[in-house]
């Protein structure tokens, strides 16, 4: 990654980052996390309690992207056929036909997801770490780029199914968006009559320009530091007492991929320690599992990564040569 | 006694007294016998006669009725018992047995009196008498004389007479006189003096003729020894009475001038007794809760009080700038030492004697209404025994407690003298007396300027004093602060007395007015206290009691005079005297509610700057010139340059090692680690500024920290500005070594070049944030120094745990395979 192409990256990520910002007022760190999420290639859960805005930067965030965008209302009642996709007998061609279901589409946005049942939560597994779809021993790619949204509201609210641990540790980043502030609250109700926000963007970039920033991303230098770094934190969320499970190497090598992104979305061609203890949370909280005394007294993943975080003595060199 | 000991005694017969006779002739056994009698009648006398002499000191202490008997009675009973072992030569254990039998037959008579009965031993007397010679010594130390024959303190005369008799007999009788042991017998001479000893430090100040007793003494052991040793010789009188001459004189004079220089030495003036009434609260605080709480209560009936007299109840020296308070209990002479007291007090200035009962309603305090300066007090009712074990009294303010609280119903007799209280023609031109007294603290600025306003031209301390009175009386007015009186309010701290003497309408009560004459009586030099009781009115009393109510409540000053003691003097106006009408109305108006406002805040102690320890040299080249001045001035300088050479020598250290520090950093290593080490020598620089950045901040999380850190270092500029300018500089630095640590390819040797010139001009801007002060610390302090080593350890036992958890992890694999 040359220096002029790093320019290019942080201005088209700015760009977006505007774009989205239209219909999420005052949220620009979320907005960016929901960025990296997509330019690191994984998928985003959207954790927080209804009427915060997730539907709309999910919608926001598939409409600034140019390409085939669709949405799951997730529902008990869901089942996984309705989300991948079905095979039909033609009846005059005399064929097996398959209908493609809503996963077939660069952004998918799976609204309210664990509202659904853990069989249907299920069927979206493959496709978001394998991005293909096998239906009746047939393997269908879903295209790239592709990007699952996930919204989702706390699990302690009535109707909802706990989402797996398996399926968890395939969201790339996971984060909340929270209540607007005082100005941004003002702003958006003095437009009470829009009905939605989302309706006026329009797309800002190809699905060609999100592959090739996506494949710029990965080429941004890491230095051993900064992955020693990393599998320090890791380590240390598996060795704390208060975890049940750490994070795993899955996690780790998240986190990597979505400090590179981030350090481009910089300006900059290289990551530091701070990237890594930034994103820290949104990557890594929700793969830990705590045990269940630090569960029972209160104590949050936040937390115990925030302890972590402050225990671990980020890198301020190199690594010497052994 | 065997034959052999005759033998010895005749064959050195010519050297001492008992002279065998010039005939030479061998004196009968009959004739042994009885001069043996007869020098051991000597031994006896003179013996227990300097006893005698010696615990003269304990007279002033127990009178001399209670000490005589066991005195003397452990005399005898020591005495008889050393002759009787002696001449049937019983050994030392059956000696000291047989004194400890004599001890607990004849104790119990002689030493606990009143607990035994006074006759024979009983379990009581004999648990007494042994308790008493372990714990007997304190008691007689901390409770004040006189002692009397109370519980068994008479133990201690008792034990000094048994023993030392015992011991110094049995040390003459059992040595053969004039024999190659006889010289031996002398040593006893030393006993008598070593009871004197002991007999000094239990006692009181308080001598009985102490020189004379002295030269008897002395007179009486010298001649003993001298006898024994066998170096008298009755025939050079001269010789004698020169001794006798120079020992009388000698003590005559001697002793005068002893006694004149300075006090004698006595254990219980060192005692610091346990009580300490500063653990009570100001009497004087609650002087408004008599009036407001139990104004109409009856607290207590007094019979016998001399009309015109006030009941005291506690004495104050010591004003801290909140309230008047009695002295620690450490300060010996003051307010504040309260003592245990015997059967009666001897310390008690000239007076009429008087007796008068107390019996108490209600007096919810430690302080024990007096009269004057009580010589005795006789408690009386169920609880007599434990309330007299709880009274402590104070003799220097004539005042007293009772440790556990003054009960209801308590009752007593108190006999007790009632100084005269001189006019001030009799005080005439009398000084102040000389009295240690406590400084006042945090006297209000108002105080002296209204004390010399006051004073006027008065020559004399009486009427400075007066004026002082009388000024108050005429210039305030009275006023308790009660519901339809005129607003006053309580207390008498700083604030308090500023608004009495500096507001429109100068109003309050005893409580103020004697608080505040007090105070400007010691602002004019004049010792004073403030005193609080009753004063009862004269029509109440009844057939010589009086009843006394909170009403009656009433707080005064007492000045010391040469001569005259403690003079009361009344500084409050009459009760008659409250603002009325014709005051002004706006100068009545209720005044807000003030809050005692706190104590100026204690002056922040600050860590002495390392650069003022400069060595302080002496100018002792005055006369180096004068003789062989090239060597002084050598000597001179060797012996200054080595003290500074060790002064100087850490801040030597410390600077070569900063320099050695910031001279790897720069030059050693590879390009990065040359920048790496370029942003720890700022960090360092922060830490000897006493700003460290936390160990698990990322390098821009520091600069964001330093910009604050050094954004409140100095005032002046705007801190926004100060934080940007600073701020920018470190948020620059730390990215630009993040791009050459963290990023791809090595940085060329200009690239470290700039950096480090970036990091100088940094540290001397953050150096410019800070007063000079914390910059000349920050040059010699070793925090940056200590933290480093403090990191490796850790580093290297951070490193040696993970060695371990990774040979744990391998070890249950290399069992499992």
């Amino acid at each position: 990654m040359t220096p002029e192409q790093s320019t290019w990256f942080a201005e088209t990520f700015d760009v977006l980052v505007g774009n989205v910002g239209r219909a999420v007022l005052g949220k620009e760190h979320v907005v960016r996390l929901a960025l990296t999420a997509m330019l690191a290639e994984g998928h985003l859960l959207l954790e927080d309690a209804p009427g915060t805005g997730k539907t709309s930067l999910a919608k926001a965030l598939a409409a600034t992207v140019q390409g085939s965008h669709s949405r799951i209302q997730f529902t008990p009642d869901l089942l996984p056929s309705d989300v991948t996709g079905v095979t039909i007998y033609d009846q005059k061609a005399g064929v097996f036909e398959f209908h493609e279901g809503p996963v077939f589409a660069s952004v998918v946005l799976a609204d309210e997801i664990n509202r659904a049942s853990p069989k249907t939560q299920s069927a979206l597994l493959e496709v978001m770490e394998e991005s293909r779809v096998t239906v009746d021993r047939v393997s269908r790619p879903v295209g790239r780029p592709f990007m699952v949204i996930a919204t989702m509201n706390p699990i302690e609210q009535a109707g909802t199914y706990r989402l797996p641990e398996a399926q968890l540790d395939r969201f790339l980043i996971k984060t909340s968006i929270g209540y607007p502030d005082h100005d941004s609250t003002i702003e958006i109700l003095s437009a009470s009559a829009e009905r939605d926000r989302t309706l006026h963007l329009g797309a800002r970039v190809t699905t060609r320009a999100v592959a090739e920033m996506a494949d710029l991303a990965a080429t941004v230098h890491t230095d051993e530091s900064v992955l020693d770094y990393v599998a320090r934190l890791a380590q240390a969320t598996r060795e704390d007492p208060q975890t049940a499970l750490g994070v795993s190497v899955r996690g780790a090598l998240a986190l990597v991929r979505c400090a590179k992104v981030w350090a481009a979305s910089q300006g900059r061609v290289y990551v530091i320690p701070d990237d890594v203890k930034l994103l820290a949370e949104p990557v890594l909280a929700h793969r830990m599992i705590l045990d269940t005394e630090a569960e029972f007294a209160g104590v949050t993943q936040r937390q115990v990564l925030g302890r972590i975080l402050a225990a671990t003595r980020p890198p301020a060199a190199r690594v010497p040569d052994a | 006694m065997s034959a052999a000991t005759s033998t010895g005694a005749r064959s050195t017969a010519a050297d001492g007294v008992d002279v065998a006779g010039p005939t030479g002739d061998s004196p009968t056994a009959a004739d042994v016998r009885r001069r043996r009698r007869g020098a051991r009648l000597v031994d006896v006398v003179v013996l227990d006669g300097a006893l005698c002499l010696a615990m003269l000191p304990l007279v002033p202490v127990y009178g001399v009725a209670a000490v005589v008997p066991p005195v003397a009675g452990g005399l005898v009973v020591g005495t008889l018992v050393a002759l009787v072992a002696a001449a049937r030569a019983w050994g030392a254990a059956v000696t000291t047995a047989l004194v400890l039998l004599g001890y607990l037959l004849v104790g119990p008579t002689l030493a606990v009196p009143t607990a035994s009965g006074g006759r024979l031993p009983s379990g009581d007397s004999v648990v007494l008498l042994l308790t008493g010679a372990v714990t007997v010594w304190k008691q007689v130390l901390t409770l004040d004389p006189t002692l009397g024959t109370t519980g068994n303190l008479l133990v201690a005369p008792l034990l000094l007479a048994l023993v030392g008799s015992a011991v110094a007999v049995s040390g003459a009788a059992r040595s053969r006189r004039g024999g190659p042991h006889g010289p031996r017998a002398a040593w006893s001479a030393l006993v008598p003096v070593v009871v004197l000893g002991v007999s000094v430090v239990l006692a009181t100040q308080e001598t009985v003729a102490p020189v004379a007793a002295g030269v008897v003494l002395a007179l009486l052991l010298l001649g003993w020894a001298s006898w024994r040793v066998g170096t008298l010789a009755p025939r050079r009188p001269v010789a004698l009475l020169l001794v006798v001459a120079a020992l009388v004189g000698g003590g005559a004079a001697g002793g005068a001038w002893l006694g004149e220089q300075r006090p004698r030495l006595v254990l219980r003036d060192e005692l610091v007794p346990p009580f300490d009434p500063r653990d009570q609260p100001s009497p004087l605080a609650s002087f408004r809760r008599f009036v407001k709480d139990w104004g109409d209560d009856e607290l207590l009936t007094v019979t016998g009080l001399p009309p015109g007299t006030p009941v005291r109840l506690a004495t104050m020296d010591a004003f801290d700038g909140v309230v008047w308070d009695v002295a620690g209990a450490e300060a010996a002479d003051g307010s504040g030492s309260y003592r245990r007291v015997g059967d009666t007090i001897t310390s008690v200035p000239a007076g009429r004697t008087v007796e008068v009962a107390f019996e108490v309603e209600r007096l919810p305090s430690v302080w024990l209404p007096t009269v004057g300066y009580a010589r005795r007090f006789d408690f009386s009712g169920g609880l007599a025994g434990e309330l007299a074990a709880d009274l402590r009294y104070n003799d220097a303010t004539g005042s007293a407690v009772l440790t556990s609280g003054v009960v209801p119903g308590a009752r007593w007799t108190a006999e007790v003298v009632v100084p005269e209280v001189p006019d001030d023609e009799e005080i005439g031109d009398a000084p102040v007396a000389d009295v240690r007294l406590p400084a006042a603290e945090r006297v209000p600025d108002a105080v002296p300027v209204y004390a010399g306003d006051l004073a006027g031209t008065a020559a004399t301390p009486v009427l400075v004093a007066r004026s002082l009175e009388q000024g108050l009386a005429e210039r305030g007015w009275f006023s308790h602060g009660l519901e339809g009186e005129a607003p006053s309010l309580s207390g008498h701290g700083a604030a308090r007395l500023t608004t009495l003497l500096t507001g429109d309408l100068m109003v309050g009560d005893g409580e103020q007015y004697a608080s505040a004459m007090a105070l400007m009586a010691r602002e004019m030099g004049l010792p004073s206290r403030v005193v609080m009781g009753f004063v009862p009115d004269d029509e109440d009393a009844a057939d010589g009691s009086v009843a006394i109510t909170g009403d009656d409540v009433e707080a005064w000053v007492e000045i010391a005079f040469v001569g005259h003691g403690w003079v009361p003097f009344h500084p409050t106006p009459d009760e008659s005297k409250t603002p009325s009408d014709d005051v002004p109305q706006d100068e009545s108006r209720p005044q807000p509610q003030v809050v005692q406002p706190p104590p100026p805040p204690v002056d922040p102690v600050r860590p002495p700057d390392d650069d003022t320890e400069q060595p302080r040299t002496e100018e002792t080249d005055d006369d180096a010139r004068e003789e062989d001045g090239l060597r002084r001035a050598l000597l001179v300088a060797a012996a200054v340059s080595v003290p500074v050479a060790l002064l100087l020598a850490p801040f030597v250290l410390v600077a070569l090692a900063k320099r050695t520090r910031r001279r790897r950093r720069r030059r050693a290593g590879a390009t990065v680690d040359r920048v790496v080490g370029g942003w720890e020598e700022m960090l360092d620089h922060a830490r000897d500024l006493r700003r460290a950045v936390p160990a698990s901040a990322t390098r821009r999380e520091a600069a964001v920290h330093l910009a604050g850190a050094f954004a409140g270092a100095r005032r002046g500029a705007p801190a926004a500005e100060r934080r940007g300018a600073l701020g920018g500089r470190v948020a620059r630095l730390a990215s630009r070594a993040d791009a050459m640590v963290f990023g791809p390819g090595d940085p060329s040797d200009a690239d470290v070049e700039a950096y480090w010139a970036q990091v100088d001009e940094t540290v001397r801007a953050m150096r410019g944030a800070v007063p000079w002060r914390q910059r000349v610390r920050a040059r010699w302090s070793t925090a940056s120094l200590r933290e480093r080593r403090r990191a490796r350890r850790l580093a290297a036992r951070g490193r040696e745990r993970g060695r371990q958890a990774r040979r744990r992890r391998r070890d249950p694999r290399g069992a499992r395979g």
